[in-house]
């Protein structure tokens, strides 16, 4: 996991610099958001492959789905609740929060 | 967005079903590593182009660890509602709660004490996976750009963060990479801590 993290972070930093200098060119800077959607699409479309292939999770899905299901709606939603909370009454950077901020 | 994600997740997942062959499977996990190498550089490029993105999260420092801690609290009071919806042991419900996501950690340290909390560990936090990678868009549009970070928790650092990229902006992606490595480092510690207790009990 260090080393992941790590190569990660160099490769974050690495584009961070050259874009930073002005070593990108104007035509590749135009297209970084297309880039980034294509790529993007092809991460999906290869989880999605390994959620199909990956034998435990299909054989266990008919058993113990519904319960999975559950735990993994009200575990992300309440994450989500507390951030929410948490973020309206501690940061109230427009850009940074964004949505909606009341 | 969250149309396109989703017809792409379902024919991805029905062509690992049906149609690939299974020799696919064992080099799914390096393509998976060079998309993700890939769009790191992309995303470090265009935050590298945001001249603005640095100065903004300095005004607000240290502040944004309340993102991380934000989401492990959330996820393990959920952890102890499911606890009760299920009436099973609560320190087993926290231990799968503990995952944030990421599934192969969670279940690995799981399924020795029962292979039946590690398989629903692992099948909760794929959900949970699934689910960020649906939600993120209408999460960022219709709540906040910091909550789009909780949905998938620990893999707001590599495989969630290019859906976090296209719907927030530069400083969230620079906040939920940061919080992603946190969040990890806290399945690590937060696991084991449960499922020792379980041991116990």
């Amino acid at each position: 996991m260090g080393f992941r993290i790590l190569l990660y972070f160099g490769l974050l930093t690495f584009g961070w610099i050259l874009s930073s200098k002005g070593f990108i060119h104007d035509n590749i800077m135009g297209k970084i958001s297309k880039i980034q959607s294509l790529i993007l699409f092809v991460l999906i479309f290869i989880m999605g492959i390994r959620v199909g292939m990956d034998e435990q999770v299909v054989s266990s899905i008919g058993q113990i789905g519904l319960k999975a299901f559950v735990f993994a709606f009200v575990t992300a939603s309440l994450s989500v609740f507390f951030v929410h909370i948490a973020r309206k009454k501690i940061i109230k950077d427009k850009n940074i929060a964004g949505g909606i901020n009341d | 967005m969250t149309k396109k994600i989703m017809i792409v997740l379902i024919v991805g997942i029905l062509s690992g079903l049906y149609l690939l062959p299974e020799s696919v499977y064992e080099n799914t996990g390096l393509m998976l590593d060079i998309g993700l190498c890939a769009l790191l550089f992309f995303v470090g490029i265009d935050i590298g182009n945001n001249k603005s993105a640095l100065k903004n999260l300095k005004t607000v420092g240290f502040k944004i660890l309340i993102v991380p801690a934000a989401t492990v609290i959330g996820s393990l009071v959920g952890g102890i509602i499911c606890s009760i919806i299920f009436k099973m042991d609560v320190f087993a419900s926290l231990a799968i709660a503990s995952g944030l996501s990421w599934y192969t950690l969670s279940a690995i340290i799981i399924t020795p004490i029962s292979s039946e909390l590690g398989a629903i560990a692992f099948l909760s936090n794929v959900f949970r996976e699934l689910m960020a990678f649906i939600c993120i868009p209408f999460i960022a549009k219709h709540i906040g750009y910091l909550e789009t970070i909780a949905a998938g928790a620990a893999i707001s650092m590599d495989t969630g963060l290019p859906i976090i990229t296209k719907n927030t902006n530069d400083e969230v992606v620079i906040i939920s990479f940061i919080s992603g490595i946190i969040l990890s480092l806290s399945v690590t510690a937060l696991v084991p801590l449960f499922v020792g207790f379980i041991n116990v009990l």
